[in-house]
């Protein structure tokens, strides 16, 4: 009987072993799929070993658990007989009484032996496994669906493809000009020469272009073809700053304050950035259009410069002497020429409008006439009305000188952006690879990066001055450079006046540049004084 | 003779007195069984059946198969309980010297038939189960022994109630089994009908004797049963008690009064013959719960839900069988 026991036994501990091992497969699919599905729900990922690692733990636990709890103990094995067989309780009798020695233990050890010989060893029926397989099934489900569900897609939305990156060596592709391209920038050559632009001027770009076409055909490169085509174009680029004046004169009009004004200068001279200009002919029409686009574009910031400038002029005379003081010290600060034309007209609308207040004593109160606030609707005195006449024909003048010059200047940076624009097309040169390279100012910005003035017309007081207190200075922090701090300007003026004193006695300006320097820093100390 | 002489001539005794039956007995096959197993186990039984159903018959061919006297009693009210047990006598000899001669009642025989023994008075079956329990009678200070085996079939009528005298559930306590005789199938009445045509006598012959019976009693006894088992069939008594903790739903709701330690003990005698008559030699779960109707139905009272719900005793075992698991 042993023997035979010995035998089923071997069958149930091998079932025991399939069982458990289906278990634990399952199991390590489960936990595979549940971790697969979770991190693809988190937008998470790891290593694909990680999941085979996790899967083989899971499996391993679950199928060693699986096996010790099956474990197929003798008395289990005699149970299973007899309730699967419906032997009797024979088997758990023969095994519970096995060291019994009695005649009828025997007689029931040798029954219970002759029944287990006899015995017909079930198949494997569906029944019985169905369960295991349709745990296996689950599991394998679970993984497909970990496997084809999509990832969360991040920030809310679908996941974009991350920019992809340049073509990888662009730089490194071999690069070989063609004679065509030689030939259409010989065109360009030509055309900049046609152009209507000072000798010195058209020789730098012609120049620099030549030298492009000399360099072309040593580079072998795409990474050296580009190197030297955006060299040749910022060298053009400088060679169109160079002469040009309005980009210092109207920064330092907005270092002084005069924003209002830089924002004329800006609208005249900075026209050609809405245009083409990707061949000659746009340059040709640009020059032609040149002054009638300045005069456009400056008309409506012109005006309200009148506008706020006669409000001073009528009601504030500090404030109006503010105005041509700070005029005179930007263009003064700005490093351009005195012989400069943009700096001349400048210049001469200062004294122009100095005139003005030398022959007119405006209302000496911010309040306006007898004490009361001036709210604009008063009529004006004839010696006003005057006022008002002198500066819309001063300002209509300066208008008349400054289209003129800024659209020349706007036209030198027609033929700058011509020339970028045609050699990247020729040279294929793309966004990627540097064709958005920066050339020219861009003045329209910094004025309305710092605050210049609205285009509706109901604020034209202009630069910080108005109805209210006057202010003088600034509030921001200026760095103090011998203590390394940054201070209120009121802190600092009386050192920069003392430096600018100092230069103003070496003597390099003229003794009525310098006293308008010297006035208005005794006005910012002045404001600074009654502000205190 | 060793044990396993013995187990064979037991299933050969076995085998020849269930063909011996045959021939006087039409059906109850359960029945009869039971009724071997009772003997050689060494209980009595309580056989409930309307008249003609074969209860005497039974016991009379048993008599004859195992050649073992066979008397019969039948109970009426009248009857006193020395006209059980006998009594003495006084007895005149050839020298006319009086003497109490003691005249043994019907109740000295091997096998006892006491026919509708819920008609007899208290006092007389109280007599008849004491002789039923002890197996000896006492009579005048003396006492006279059964001699063994010793066995009682009573008959219970279930329809003429008027007039009884019901056994109380202690002395019923001292059957082993409580069996139901039913009325028996068309064809086998018709074979009873065409079998009692040729004779009314039993034909059976006698296969063994009373020396056999004790020798298979003893060998019943040595069948081993396994712990499972055993706390199975303790399991199975307790849960009749609806006292005790953890008793099933319907013992609660349906059973009054549990079943005696007696129970347990008649369920693992019983098994042990059972499981040898069925040519084992281990009591199986499969005996107690066979057993569980016989040795429990009149060992358990039923409460008002039972008899609401119109469920009988078996009915209710059935469901505590159910309940109960191995």
């Amino acid at each position: 009987m042993k023997e035979r026991f010995a035998q089923l036994k071997r069958r149930y501990v091998l079932a025991t072993i399939l069982k458990s091992v289906v278990v634990g497969v399952a199991c390590g699919l489960t936990a595979v799929g549940v971790t697969l599905l979770a991190l693809k729900l988190s937008a998470l990922n790891i290593h694909a070993g990680y999941y085979a690692l996790i899967g083989a733990i899971a499996a391993l636990i679950a199928g060693g658990v699986a096996y010790l709890a099956w474990l197929p103990t003798d008395v289990k094995v005699a149970k299973k007989l007899d309730t699967e067989y419906a032997l009797n309780e024979r088997v758990q009798t023969a095994l519970a009484y096995q060291g019994e020695s009695g005649d009828i233990f025997a007689l029931q050890r040798d029954d219970t032996a002759s029944v287990l010989n006899g015995l017909k060893i079930r198949k494997i029926t569906f029944k019985q496994v169905w369960k295991y397989l349709l745990v296996g099934v689950l599991s394998v489900a679970l993984v497909v669906v970990a496997v084809v569900i999509p990832a969360r897609a991040v920030n809310g939305g679908n996941v974009n493809p991350p920019t992809p990156p340049p073509t990888p060596g662009w730089e490194e592709l071999p690069f070989t000009v063609s004679q065509a391209q030689l030939e259409r920038l010989q065109e360009v050559i030509e055309h900049v020469n046609s152009f209507e632009l000072e000798q010195s001027l058209k020789e730098s770009i012609t120049a620099t272009l030549g030298k492009l076409i000399e360099e072309l055909p040593t580079v072998t490169s795409n990474g050296d073809m580009q190197y030297v085509t955006l060299s040749a174009i910022r060298t053009v680029d400088n060679s169109c700053k160079n002469v040009t004046s309005y980009y210092k004169i109207g920064t330092s009009l907005i270092n002084m304050g005069r924003a209002d004004l830089a924002k004329v200068i800006a609208a005249g001279a900075e026209t050609y950035k809405n245009a083409a200009l990707t061949d000659s002919s746009g340059v040709t029409s640009f020059y032609k259009n040149r002054v009638d686009l300045s005069d456009e574009n400056m008309a409506k910031p012109l005006e309200q410069l009148l506008s706020a400038t006669s409000e001073a002029f009528l009601h504030d005379v500090e404030t109006a002497n503010g105005i041509v003081s700070s005029i005179h010290l930007a263009i003064i600060l700005s490093n351009v020429g005195a012989n400069d034309a943009l700096y001349l007209t400048l210049n001469d609308l200062t004294i122009a409008l100095d005139e003005i207040l030398a022959n007119y004593t405006p209302t000496a109160t911010v309040d306006g006439e007898d004490g009361q606030e001036s709210n604009g609707d008063e009529e004006l005195t004839p010696e006003q009305q005057a006022l008002v006449a002198k500066l819309s024909e001063t300002f209509r003048v300066f208008g008349y000188n400054l289209s003129d010059l800024l659209a020349d200047q706007a036209y030198i940076f027609a033929v700058d952006k011509y020339v970028k624009n045609a050699v990247v097309e020729i040279l294929g040169l793309t966004a990627e690879t540097g064709a958005n390279v920066s050339i020219g100012y861009d003045l329209t910005s910094l004025v309305n990066s710092t605050g210049g003035l609205p285009d509706d017309d109901e604020n034209l007081s202009g630069g910080g001055y108005g109805e209210g207190d006057t202010k003088y200075g600034s509030d921001d922090l200026i760095y103090d450079p011998d203590t390394g701090e940054y201070v209120p300007y009121g802190q600092i003026i009386n050192k920069y006046y003392a430096i600018v004193n100092e230069l103003l006695n070496e003597g390099k300006l003229s003794e009525e540049q310098a006293n308008i320097i010297r006035s208005y820093f005794e006005m910012l100390l002045s404001g600074i004084k009654n502000n205190d | 003779m060793d044990n396993s002489e013995k187990v064979k001539k037991f299933s050969t005794a076995i085998a020849q007195i269930k063909s011996e039956l045959t021939k006087d007995v039409v059906g109850m096959k359960d029945n009869v069984d039971l009724v071997l197993t009772a003997i050689i186990a060494g209980g009595n039984v309580l056989l409930e059946g309307v008249p003609g159903v074969g209860k005497t018959r039974l016991v009379r061919s048993l008599s004859k198969t195992l050649n073992l006297p066979f008397s019969r009693i039948q109970f009426t009210p009248d009857l006193m309980p020395s006209d059980v047990t006998g009594t003495n006598l006084i007895e005149q000899d050839e020298s006319g010297k009086m003497s109490y001669k003691f005249e043994k009642g019907p109740i000295f025989a091997n096998l006892v038939l006491a026919d509708e023994i819920n008609r007899a008075t208290p006092k007389t079956q109280a007599a008849m189960l004491e002789v039923m329990q002890e197996h000896k009678v006492t009579v005048a200070k003396q006492t006279y022994a059964i001699s063994e085996p010793f066995f009682v079939l009573a008959t219970e009528n279930p329809i003429e109630q008027d007039g009884t005298y019901p056994l109380p559930e202690a002395q019923m306590d001292r059957f082993m089994f409580k069996l139901i005789v039913g009325f028996p199938t068309t064809s086998e009445l018709a074979d009873i009908v065409n079998m009692t045509q040729i004779t009314l006598d039993e034909t059976a012959n006698a296969v063994l004797d009373g020396e056999t019976i004790l020798e298979m009693r003893e060998l019943a006894k040595l069948v081993p049963v396994i712990d499972e088992v055993l706390d199975y069939t303790v399991k199975l008594v307790s849960a009749t008690h609806p006292e005790l903790d953890g008793a099933p739903t319907v013992t609660k709701k349906y059973i009054k009064y549990g079943a005696s330690p007696r129970a347990a003990q008649a369920l693992i005698t019983a098994a042990k013959v059972r499981a040898l008559m069925d040519g084992r030699f281990n009591v199986a779960y499969d005996d107690i719960k066979t057993l569980a109707y016989p040795v429990l139905r009149h060992r358990v009272k039923l409460g008002y839900n039972a008899i609401s719900d119109k469920l009988t005793v078996d009915d209710v075992i059935k469901q505590l069988l159910a309940e109960v698991k191995h």
